[in-house]
């Protein structure tokens, strides 16, 4: 019976041990929680574009590089790690900031994060007509001019898409790409 | 001394406490084995998820690894909650919630998801495919099986004894 206590005193001292050795470490190593999904929807932009065909007119000039605008910092910052260096549709990708009042002149992919999410509507009417996609993270985001949105479901990065904003803009999506989306609306809204 | 020894991520030395959240996870059931890197599985051996299923959280990939993937890969792709967050099976807080402590200079005690003590028996080890509990008590004696080299325990991983 001694025996037995000292084994569970052992234990519980391991148990402490082990806390206190390896908590630490592991809060240092993990990016965060934000930083994945943030991530993911970064990839998923950069991966959205050889899905979607542009008209030709989207660009000014023929060598004119392929622009994804994003309204926060955190998604600029995990984009230009994405697109490092990388082109797409034989163009270079740039990737911009996108304040309040700046130009969308030249951008073929603006992402409205949530925190901005009020500016969503009115980025879409600048550009409505205009073959830019927009793509939100925010609940009802398509109704407000998103053509994708991202959701979480599940632990999952997944996306919904409204055919009808980007027909609306001359954007064609693949099929393809609507397989994967959670969530394709046809109608008009 | 015992250690434990987990396919796939190599021997996990000194093993003492792991915990895992205990979560029946069927092979072939990819969403769901997924959120687990390795866990028991129900046949009671331990179930190691192949390399891409282990790195399905997004946390533990490299990005040139996630850019690899088609949309489809990056659409099942687990972004683990701050709550549950992975980790590898390495580590010491490995959650296979295995218990191997040594009673004294003859005994040790192995259990897994607690209740151990030198006469808990809920744990089917092995030693060189000769179960190591005797027959009159369920205390666990290692001393005759000096120089086994696997000993197999039913709802943990293998444990490798080094005499």
């Amino acid at each position: 019976m001694v025996r037995r206590l000292l084994l569970h005193r052992f234990v519980a001292a391991a148990v402490l041990c082990a806390a206190a050795v390896h908590g630490p470490a592991r809060a240092q190593s993990e990016p965060g929680v934000a930083d994945a999904d943030c991530r993911i929807k970064a990839i998923f932009l950069y991966k959205f574009v050889p899905y979607i065909r542009w008209p030709a007119d989207s660009y000014a000039r023929a060598e004119a590089p392929f622009v994804i605008a994003a309204t926060s910092a955190e998604m600029v910052r995990e984009l230009a790690l994405v697109t490092n260096g990388r082109f797409v549709d034989e163009r270079r990708v740039v990737v911009r900031h996108l304040n309040e009042g700046d130009s969308l002149a030249g951008v073929q992919m603006v992402f409205v994060a949530a925190a901005q999410a009020a500016r969503l509507v009115a980025i879409a009417a600048r550009t409505r007509g205009r073959p830019v996609l927009i793509v939100s993270e925010v609940p009802g985001a398509l109704e407000r001019g998103a053509a994708i949105n991202f959701t979480v479901v599940d632990g999952r990065v997944r996306f919904d898409v409204a055919l009808s904003a980007a027909e609306e803009r001359r954007l064609d999506i693949s099929s393809r790409l609507l397989t994967v989306a959670q969530q394709v609306r046809t109608g008009t809204m | 001394m015992l250690r434990a020894l987990v396919p796939g991520h190599g021997v996990v030395p000194d093993a003492r406490l792991f915990f895992l959240p205990v979560r029946t996870c069927r092979p072939g059931r990819a969403g769901r084995n997924a959120r687990v890197a390795a866990t028991v599985s129900r046949t009671g051996l331990l179930w190691t998820a192949p390399a891409w299923l282990t790195a399905a959280h997004a946390e533990s990939m490299p990005l040139d690894h996630l850019l690899e993937l088609s949309p489809e890969h990056l659409a099942r792709l687990v972004i683990t909650s701050a709550s549950r967050r992975h980790e590898p099976a390495r580590g010491v807080a490995a959650r296979l919630n295995l218990e191997v402590t040594r009673a004294d200079v003859n005994r040790y005690a192995i259990s897994a998801r607690g209740f151990n003590s030198v006469p808990a028996n809920k744990l089917f080890v092995m030693i060189d495919g000769r179960t190591l509990y005797s027959l009159r008590s369920a205390a666990c004696g290692v001393g005759d099986a000096r120089g086994a080299r696997r000993v197999r325990a039913h709802g943990v991983p293998h444990l490798a004894w080094r005499p």
